[in-house]
Formats: C-alpha cells, sequence, structure tokens
C-alpha cells in the first residue's frame, strides 16, 4: 500500500482543502495507493501502438526545452505581477519560520488570554445575576457537526461520534468502515468475514449533527440533523430500498438492473441512478423531491409523476405539486449540504426550523409575527456560533430574533 | 519518470532552476501516459504542462519522491478523465483496472515497461535492424502514413507493410530478450557508490 498525503490530492484536484474528494476522485486516489497507477503509467511491449507512443516520447523529449521555455515566460509575466520576487525569499526562509513560530506564540497567548477574559466576565454575570437555568446543567449552544448513531441488524448501537476510525463491524458479508474524514462506508469484506446475516442498519443523526454514508452499492448519501437512513446492509433482492426521515442529499450509483427507492413517509422515489434531495422532516407534514441530475419517479399511492432536472415535486397530503427552479432556488435547496443555512425566500417557521436542528435549541413564534421577513437574501456558514446568525437575520426589517436561554423568539419589530 | 531525491530537494527549497528540472523529468512521460487516454497530442500536452504548473506558485513541501509522483500521476489522470468525460468518452483503462492486474514484478508475466526504457530498447533493437527496415520503422514513428514513406524512401507501399510488420515483430523479439537489460546502469550506479564507500 501506498500512501497519500491529503494537501496532496488536494492539490492535485485542484480543490481547497475542506472540500471532499467525489468518488470518481477517491478512485483515483485509490489507483495509487492500490499501486496499479504504475503499472498503468507503463506501456506493454506487445502493445499495437507501441511505435506511435514510442515516436511521441521521443518527439516530446526533443521539444521540452522549447516547451519549458514558453511556460516560463509567460508565468513569469503573470508572477511577477502577483507575488514578491522570489529571490528575496530564498535567503529568508529559516527567518520565515521563525517569524511563524512567534506568530503562532503571540497568537495562542491571544486567544488564552481571551478565553480566560470571557470566562472572568462569565462568572461576573453569573455570580451577580442568578441565573434562572441554574438548575440545569450548562449547555453550551454549538453548532451542529459531524456526528450519528448507527444502528445494527441486531439492534445494537454505535456512537460514531465517539468511535475512532478503522472497521466498525461486518454486516451481511459487507465490512462498515468511519474514515479518517468521518464518513462511514460500507464495501464487500475482502476475507469474506461473516458478520450477522441480514436486515437493516439505519444511520441517525441527532439534532446538530450531519453524517455521510456510502452504501454497499456506491451510492452515497448526506444526512442532514434531525434525520434517518434505514437501508440494507448489501443489496441482495432485485431493487435497492431505502428509507428515509428527515433530510438526505443522494448520489445514487448508476445500476439499470436494480432501480433504487427511497421511502419517505408513503411517498416512493424511484431511481435508476441520478443526484437528488429528499426532505421529509415529519413537522414539514410533506415530502419535498429536488432533482440535481438524471431522472426520477415519484409515487404517492396511486398518484405517480416523473420529474427533470431542476425540478422540484412537493408532495402533501394526496397531492403532488411539480415546479420549476431556478439555479439560485437549486442552491437553496442543497444549501446544507454545502455547510450553509439559507436565508432567501424562506419563511420564519423554516429558518427557524433550520436552526433548531443544527443548534439543537427551542424555537418560539410569538403572536403578531409576520410569516415572511422582510427581506434576507443569501447564506450562512453553518460553522457560524448562533448569536452571529441572529445578528445576521436581525438585519431584515420585520421580524426580531432573540435567543432566551435554550430558546429562539421571533417576534414582529415595531 | 525518474525524479532524483536530489531534484525533490531543490524543489522543497523553491530553487527556480528545479522546476525546469522536474518539467524535462516527466513532461514526456505524462503526455504520453495522458494520450494514451485521451487520443489527442495537443490536450494531452496541456494537461501534463498544467499538472506540473500548478506547483509553480505554490509552496507545497513533499516529503517523499513518491509523494510528488502522486501528484502528479492524480493530477494527469483527473485532467484526462475530466476531458474523456467532457467529450463522453470512455476510459480505456476501466477495463484493465477492473482485471487484477498483476502487480508482482515477475518479469515472466510482466512485459511492461516505463516508457523511457521502452525507447532506449527500440533504439537499442534499430541499431540491430537492416538499413530498409530501420528507415520504415523511424518514419512510422515520427507518425508518417505507409504511403508518404513509400515515396520518401522511394519503394512501393507494399514494401513498406512487408518492411514494418517484420521490424515490429524484430523489434518485439528484441525488447523479450533484452527487457531485463537496459536497466543495468542503475546497477553500475549501486556498484560505484559501493566502491566509493569501500575504498574511500
Amino acid at each position: 500500500m501506498k500512501a497519500l498525503s491529503e494537501n496532496i490530492t488536494q492539490l492535485a484536484f485542484g480543490k481547497s482543502d475542506d472540500v471532499p474528494l467525489t468518488s470518481e476522485e477517491q478512485k483515483i486516489c485509490e489507483e495509487w495507493t492500490s499501486g496499479k497507477a504504475s503499472e498503468l503509467m507503463k506501456v506493454d511491449a506487445a502493445d499495437p501502438r507501441l511505435l506511435e507512443f514510442v515516436g511521441l516520447y521521443d518527439k516530446l523529449e526533443n521539444k521540452k526545452q522549447e516547451v519549458w521555455e514558453s511556460i516560463e515566460a509567460t508565468h513569469s509575466l503573470t508572477q511577477s505581477a502577483q507575488q514578491e520576487i522570489p529571490v528575496m525569499q530564498l535567503p529568508t526562509a529559516r527567518i520565515g519560520k521563525r517569524t511563524w513560530m512567534l506568530a503562532a506564540a503571540v497568537l495562542t497567548g491571544s486567544i488564552v488570554g481571551v478565553y480566560a477574559l470571557y470566562q472572568f466576565i462569565n462568572n461576573d454575570k453569573n455570580s451577580v445575576i442568578p441565573a434562572q437555568s441554574m438548575p440545569v446543567a450548562q449547555r453550551s449552544i454549538e453548532p451542529g457537526r459531524i456526528r450519528a448513531v448507527l444502528t445494527l441488524a441486531d439492534n445494537s448501537q454505535i456512537d460514531l461520534d465517539t468511535l475512532p476510525t478503522g472497521i466498525v463491524a461486518y454486516q451481511d458479508q459487507m465490512e462498515i468502515t468511519k474514515q479518517q474524514d468521518n464518513q462511514l462506508v460500507y464495501k464487500v469484506a475482502d476475507n469474506h468475514k461473516t458478520g450477522t446475516r441480514e436486515g437493516n442498519n439505519s444511520l441517525t443523526t441527532p439534532y446538530g449533527g450531519e453524517y455521510k454514508v456510502t452504501l454497499a452499492d456506491g451510492s452515497m448519501v448526506w444526512l442532514n440533523a434531525g434525520s434517518s437512513l434505514k437501508y440494507p446492509a448489501a443489496f441482495t433482492g432485485t431493487d435497492r430500498v431505502v428509507e428515509i426521515t428527515g433530510e438526505g442529499y443522494f448520489e445514487v450509483a448508476e445500476d439499470k438492473t436494480k432501480p433504487f427507492h427511497v421511502m419517505a413517509n408513503g411517498t416512493e422515489v424511484k431511481v435508476l441512478g441520478t443526484h437528488f434531495n429528499v426532505k421529509a422532516y415529519e413537522a414539514d407534514k410533506q415530502v419535498t423531491t429536488t432533482l440535481v441530475s438524471g431522472s426520477v419517479a415519484i409515487q404517492h399511492g396511486t398518484l405517480a409523476s416523473n420529474i427533470k432536472p431542476n425540478q422540484q415535486a412537493i408532495v402533501t397530503g394526496d397531492n403532488i405539486a411539480i415546479s420549476n427552479r431556478s439555479k439560485n432556488e437549486m442552491a437553496q435547496v442543497l444549501a446544507w449540504k454545502n455547510g450553509l443555512i439559507n436565508l432567501e425566500g424562506e419563511s420564519v417557521t423554516t429558518i427557524l426550523q433550520q436552526i433548531k436542528r443544527w443548534y439543537n435549541v427551542d424555537t418560539q413564534i410569538e403572536a403578531g409575527t409576520p410569516e415572511t421577513t422582510s427581506i434576507l437574501t443569501g447564506t450562512v456558514e453553518r460553522s457560524q456560533p448562533l448569536p452571529k446568525v441572529l445578528e445576521l437575520l436581525n438585519t431584515n426589517l420585520s421580524v426580531r430574533f432573540t435567543l432566551q436561554g435554550y430558546t429562539v423568539v421571533a417576534k414582529a419589530k415595531k | 519518470m525518474h525524479i532524483t531525491s536530489d531534484l525533490l530537494h531543490r524543489l522543497n527549497n523553491n530553487e527556480p532552476a528545479a522546476h525546469a528540472d522536474l518539467f524535462k523529468a516527466v513532461f514526456a512521460d505524462l503526455t504520453v501516459f495522458v494520450y494514451r487516454m485521451i487520443d489527442n497530442e495537443d490536450e494531452s500536452e496541456d494537461i501534463a504542462i498544467s499538472a506540473i504548473t500548478r506547483l509553480l506558485g505554490k509552496k507545497l513541501t513533499f516529503n517523499a519522491i513518491e509523494q510528488l509522483k502522486a501528484y502528479l500521476y492524480i493530477s494527469a489522470r483527473n485532467g484526462a478523465l475530466n476531458y474523456l468525460r467532457a467529450a463522453q468518452k470512455e476510459d480505456p483503462f476501466r477495463r484493465q483496472l477492473q482485471d487484477d492486474l498483476p502487480i508482482a514484478e515477475d518479469p515472466g508475466i510482466n512485459k511492461k515497461y516505463e516508457m523511457d526504457h521502452l525507447r532506449k530498447l527500440i533504439e537499442a533493437g534499430l541499431g540491430k535492424l537492416e538499413k530498409q527496415c530501420a528507415a520504415v520503422i523511424r518514419l512510422t514513428m515520427q507518425n508518417m502514413q505507409p504511403d508518404e514513406i513509400a515515396k520518401t524512401l522511394n519503394i512501393s507501399p507494399n514494401q513498406v507493410y512487408t518492411q514494418k510488420s517484420k521490424g515490429i515483430s524484430r523489434l518485439r523479439e528484441f525488447i523479450e530478450q533484452n527487457g531485463g537489460k537496459y536497466g543495468i546502469p542503475v546497477v553500475i550506479i549501486l556498484l560505484m557508490i559501493l566502491c566509493k564507500l569501500y575504498f574511500s
């Protein structure tokens, strides 16, 4: 096995560090780590195109000096405009390192200082005003993070939050691993270890949690906060059937012989291989399917319809409503998957629901609050602390959001 | 791709000349690798060049030659796959990846070589061919069509075909017999280092 360091893969794919790799990209990495890459780089002496390749190689070897000179010329043109002179940086390499350490020391010092001050002020507050939440155990309000509980076929539960990375369990000849980037992956066990047979697994995210799982067929599901996905450890039958409550984004691996079904609150979404989002929180009393690519069929009781990319199907009661979504609206639907809270076009209720699920707080809407805020646009990063999000929300004209204890209260602005 | 540890060291020190050396060490290998997938010469060069130049502005430290090679492989392969996806073509290596490749370095089964090794083998093999046969092969390698070759060498197209197939099969034989031999320089260098250590 060959090792790969993360910053190298991110640079190779031209991605910033926090963007996870797609399945295609992971496959390429596996080609390298499995050692198959160096075989692919070699050419078979019996290859019918051997002469063509060697001829091209020869030609390239002969012109590489020339090509490099032209690259250097264009590169120095663009580089000198944006960077300091590299010559200056060379001799300062060691000093540079020291400045870094100094900066780090100053930074650590100031963080400790600020934290101490913060603690001090907080303690002070607590002693002056006997907080009403005194009897309740202190719990700070934090944004959600990657965490979930896995329930195996025998109903045993595994908290993935505290579990170290590595093999989690064997189920139905599948090996379940928790990867370094905190996602769960099902794949056929190499040595066919027999774990418990058959039966469903389920992955549940609490409020303030999210998780990603790669199922036995290679399909990937991102699970939003307060959601649960039930699925067989291995897809052995003629169909692939999973069940969701809450919200999930699906990237279904194509397999025309085995249709993929998502069951959500009595609504069935049937696909062959596509990318789509399903939102089926019980509190919403509706199931919203938004299609990114491919095609899916929605069925609810006797009703059925197909939707195309950039369309949304909302099942409420016994009715399926289909509407087109603009590029902007699509981004809003998928905001959560990209680590954002969407504000644009959301009602006060839906904004509060997003906050409730992600920050694990209670919410309350006072009588007389308008249904929609007047004018909120854009998105907020989910990693932001709650007060910051509320501050941003309060830039709207009609509704004030305040945090009282562990409850976010919305009321009309006067 | 022959990257020395000295080159790696100079790259990590951000020496401008090291970038030129890296480019020259890997450009042809990467381009041919991409070309074998996408079958388009200009695009292959572009993909290989952008994989290498992406490193220029960055101050990334590679702690091993393998890591640098991994970076280059992943960049080039990803570039090629993106091109194939846009052109709606299949990855020609897919089947090869699905079959279990023999990873064991058994020269009996494995007749695969790195490009610069193959080039040396063919260069040596060409020296053993008759003049006309070698000329046909050389022109074929320059991507000339059989009728052009016939004109250039003033022979009949039929002769081109026979000389070509004869040449190719003789070259294959030569590679089969001598495949292991042209790795010798490495052994010599190692011996020299040993001698140096021993006698100094």
